[in-house]
């Protein structure tokens, strides 16, 4: 056999098994959400996490998951930070929660009721749903929340739980007028 | 700090690199020049770290050349020829030989030297000439191949009676030119850089061993004049490593009760306040 043909063997091998490991992972992740459609565990487990959290608030409260991700570059290393989170709202409130799934488990890693008074507060729809930015302490805080939150079921992932939150973000959506004319005073 | 011994270290190696290449130069340039045909020298004692001079005024042969091509995208750039002479060499009566390299500048100088020095050896002439060519150098060790080509020359020319005396009188070392003004600057540079190097590495390892110190040392946070315990700021502490400056902030001023502004001005100062 040829020197030639064996290295095109060798880059075929190597492109295809590139190819077929994205296309099991796109059906992997295809299987996940039918599952969450179809069952919703994703969601129960964080309104499980919530109802332990929230019980001392006052209110009634409506969740949504969202995430944001971004990246730094530091000379030739790229660092790339994943962030999750639950919103807590209703009308006049919101609360943040970042969180982390860890062996399968719920992790809620802070709490940030937001005090619209000290933010500024801006928002884009579109058909997937809202970007939001906090601005508060000359920062941003930036949060994408999605009417489908897609997930691979991956743990450790920008995405690590796959919910259909259509009418949550709705509720949301309708709520962002009142929650930006509180903000940016 | 850490950049600053980075950055030193990368340019030590690069000057470790240059001392390698020239610091042996670098050191016989500070030397007193030493002239190879002065009576009381001994070519065999000579060594690598001496400043050596001669006025050369026989040369017995060009026993090899070397061709340096500079190719930049398969097209020749540069071409560089070194010559390699036989130069007579002296101890007492004993008559030794050297290698004595040369650029194609000198090559026509000293072409004209050996031609002058074979009219003496066939007995054409009385002395040698009066054609001589200063050389200001060290005594470097030839590879082995360019030490082959020398002694083959006095195999073929039939010079010596026996290989042994090839081997005696043969030294397996070249004279070859040396700028020592310039070596000289350069060593006193390299040297000063790996001074300065040497030093901000001590420093900075020094100033390392403190902050770890510090560090293991430090049990309460003091912020505006209040003394907290460390590890209740170990989750503002993970929220700064993890770029979440507004939850810093919020868990702060949850902590220690500072308004928006405070808490903002202490979380953008944090490494003053939380040694890590």
């Amino acid at each position: 056999m040829q020197e030639d043909t064996i290295y095109m063997i060798v880059f075929f091998v190597i492109v295809g098994g590139v190819i077929l490991l994205t296309l099991w992972g796109i059906w992997q992740g295809a299987q996940y959400m039918k599952k969450q459609k179809n069952e919703g565990t994703d969601k129960k487990k964080m309104m499980d996490a919530m109802a332990k959290v929230m019980q001392e608030k006052v209110g009634e409260y409506t969740y949504a998951v969202g995430n944001y991700t971004r990246t730094e570059q530091h000379g030739r290393t790229t660092t790339y930070y994943y962030y999750s989170y639950i919103l807590a709202f209703n009308s006049s409130e919101l609360v943040i929660f970042p969180f982390v799934v860890k062996d399968k488990e719920l992790l809620l890693r802070n709490c940030l009721s937001i005090n619209w008074n000290e933010v500024k507060f801006s928002y884009k729809i579109g058909k997937k749903g809202l970007d939001m930015t906090i601005n508060m302490a000359g920062e941003k805080l930036i949060i994408n929340v999605h009417k489908v939150r897609k997930s691979t079921g991956v743990e450790n992932s920008a995405e690590p739980l796959g919910i259909y939150q259509e009418a949550e973000v709705e509720r949301l959506i309708s709520y962002l007028p009142q929650y930006k004319s509180y903000a940016g005073k | 700090m850490k950049t600053l011994r980075s950055v030193m270290l990368v340019l030590m190696i690069f000057v470790g690199i240059g001392l390698f290449y020239n610091g042996l130069d670098g050191i016989a340039s500070f030397k007193k020049p030493v002239d190879l045909y002065a009576e009381d020298t001994n070519v065999t004692e000579l060594g690598r770290l001496d400043n050596v001079e001669v006025d050369v005024y026989a040369i017995l042969d060009c026993f090899a050349s070397e061709t340096t091509t500079t190719k930049r995208n398969g097209s020749v750039t540069g071409k560089k020829v070194d010559y390699y002479y036989i130069l007579p060499a002296f101890d007492g009566d004993d008559t030794y030989y050297i290698g004595l390299k040369a650029s194609s500048k000198e090559h026509n100088d000293y072409e004209k030297i050996a031609d002058l020095t074979w009219d003496w050896l066939e007995g054409k002439t009385s002395d040698y000439g009066n054609v001589t060519a200063h050389v200001n150098g060290c005594l470097k060790k030839m590879d082995k191949e360019l030490y082959k080509y020398m002694k083959e020359w006095f195999e073929e020319a039939e010079w010596f009676d026996s290989d042994a005396d090839i081997e005696k009188y043969v030294l397996n070392v070249s004279l070859e030119p040396v700028n020592f003004g310039t070596s000289r600057i350069v060593f006193l540079v390299c040297i000063g850089i790996m001074v300065v190097g040497v030093i901000v590495l001590i420093l900075g390892f020094r100033s390392d061993g403190k902050h770890k110190k510090q560090v293991k040392e430090q049990t309460h946070v003091v912020i505006n004049g209040v003394s907290y315990p460390k590890a209740s700021f170990e989750h503002i502490n993970r929220c700064i490593l993890n770029r979440e400056k507004i939850f810093a902030v919020q868990e702060l001023r949850d902590l220690t009760g500072l308004d928006l502004e405070e808490a903002q001005k202490v979380i953008d100062n944090w490494n003053q306040y939380y040694l890590v």
